[in-house]
């Protein structure tokens, strides 16, 4: 996959993934609203405490208000984004997917936020040097590096554990009674997909089936945990992988 | 350049290390910055949260289950996803609990405050009504971690 190709579908995949992701920040407004639990009320102290800029720079960031219109600007900057990526739009997408992160105390779902920003400091990186192969090439490896070690170290953390390796853990996490050696050989099946992801960037095939794996991970784990921000911000990174694995095979 | 160089450097030693308990408050909020793979690595305690109201006098508990599963929801769910936010809002105040010695300084933490709109949330779903409410986080059904006292509307 070449650098353009690359960027322009990891630009892409991120920008419907936070596209997604501000529709339903719409559709729980009740949440963040003056009414909700995460109330600008309870916060303001808290948030004063953390960002020393002043009352009024606290309330123009974080207010329900500020926030309703954070959320509508992003829905433009994205739709821009969409027809001419830029580094303007990444970084001001990077900088409100802070300050909602910051409004729920640092992440809203943990992992699928970690990745979204991973992904914008990367093309931000990518997109502010439009002249410099190296540095927009830099912003891929970036972007892939970190996808690479959170299939890689997440799948080394659960081979340490003894719940992974007899097939316990799956059965508890996914509150399913199915028979335990089907787990057991499930179980391996996620341990040996992480922890072998690294081996993927040996050839573009091997990234090929790496990907479509990946697809079925993520959206069995939607299915059956409700992580469906993880599958599209993770996806979003796949691009970049390919052009790790193009890059290194020249 | 160098920034970023140096922001990688960071990473890459993260790599190692875990906070299981956020040292600072601030590190806390920064802590998107410095990304933990470590998903899903044993299964934990399961915390549950109750609430009642003075007039009910018996605990209701509030439900972190995912929506029916429908193929849509693999890409679209924000009442899921909410629901996660307020579990983990729940292990934050867990983890924030160990930091605090009485009820009292418990009562001043933010996790606390927003767990108390949530049990204010949750009781106005039971009971339009309402005039005082508590709630209780209870660990894998057995110990109550905590009972807080009566709230006013």
């Amino acid at each position: 996959m070449t650098l353009e190709t690359a960027l322009f579908w990891t630009s892409r995949l991120v920008l419907l993934s936070l596209l997604v992701q501000t529709l339903e920040f719409i559709w729980t407004n009740r949440s963040w609203s003056d009414e909700g639990i995460w109330k600008f009320t309870t916060l303001k102290s808290e948030l004063a405490t953390i960002f020393p800029i002043g009352k009024i720079g606290i309330r123009l960031l974080f207010s329900a208000v500020s926030i309703q219109v954070l959320l509508a600007l992003r829905i433009l900057i994205i739709a821009h984004a969409f027809i001419q990526p830029n580094a303007i739009s990444f970084l001001l997408l990077l900088f409100s997917h802070l300050i909602l992160c910051w409004r729920y105390r640092g992440t809203y779902n943990g992992g699928s936020d970690m990745i979204t920003l991973m992904t914008l400091l990367g093309l931000s990186i990518s997109y502010s040097f439009t002249d410099l192969k190296s540095m927009r090439a830099f912003g891929l490896f970036f972007i892939a590096v970190h996808s690479m070690s959170s299939y890689f170290l997440s799948g080394l953390y659960k081979l340490k554990q003894e719940s992974w390796r007899d097939g316990t853990a799956l059965t508890i996490f996914t509150k399913k009674n199915w028979p335990q050696p089907l787990m057991k050989i499930l179980s391996w099946g996620v341990l040996c997909f992480e922890v072998g992801s690294p081996l993927s960037l040996l050839n573009l095939n091997l990234t090929y089936a790496f990907i479509t794996l990946a697809f079925f991970f993520h959206a069995l784990n939607a299915a059956f945990l409700g992580l469906t921000r993880f599958l599209w911000a993770w996806a979003a990174t796949w691009p970049a992988i390919l052009f790790v694995t193009t890059y290194l095979s020249i | 350049m160098w920034i970023f160089l140096v922001y990688i450097l960071i990473l890459l030693v993260g790599f190692g290390i875990r906070l299981k308990t956020p040292q600072s408050l601030r590190l806390s909020y920064f802590r998107i910055f410095f990304p933990s793979w470590r998903f899903f690595e044993a299964p934990g305690d399961r915390l549950s949260f109750s609430v009642m109201s003075e007039s009910q006098s018996f605990w209701h508990e509030v439900s972190f289950h995912q929506p029916q599963r429908r193929f849509l929801i693999c890409f679209w769910n924000p009442i899921g996803n909410e629901k996660m936010a307020r579990y983990n809002l729940l292990e934050h105040f867990v983890q924030d609990l160990d930091a605090t010695n009485t009820y009292e300084d418990t009562e001043l933490l933010t996790s606390f405050k927003l767990l108390q709109n949530m049990a204010a949330e949750e009781i106005k779903k039971i009971e339009k009504d309402f005039k005082k409410y508590k709630f209780k986080i209870s660990l894998n059904d057995e110990d109550d971690l905590l009972i807080s006292d009566w709230f006013l509307r």
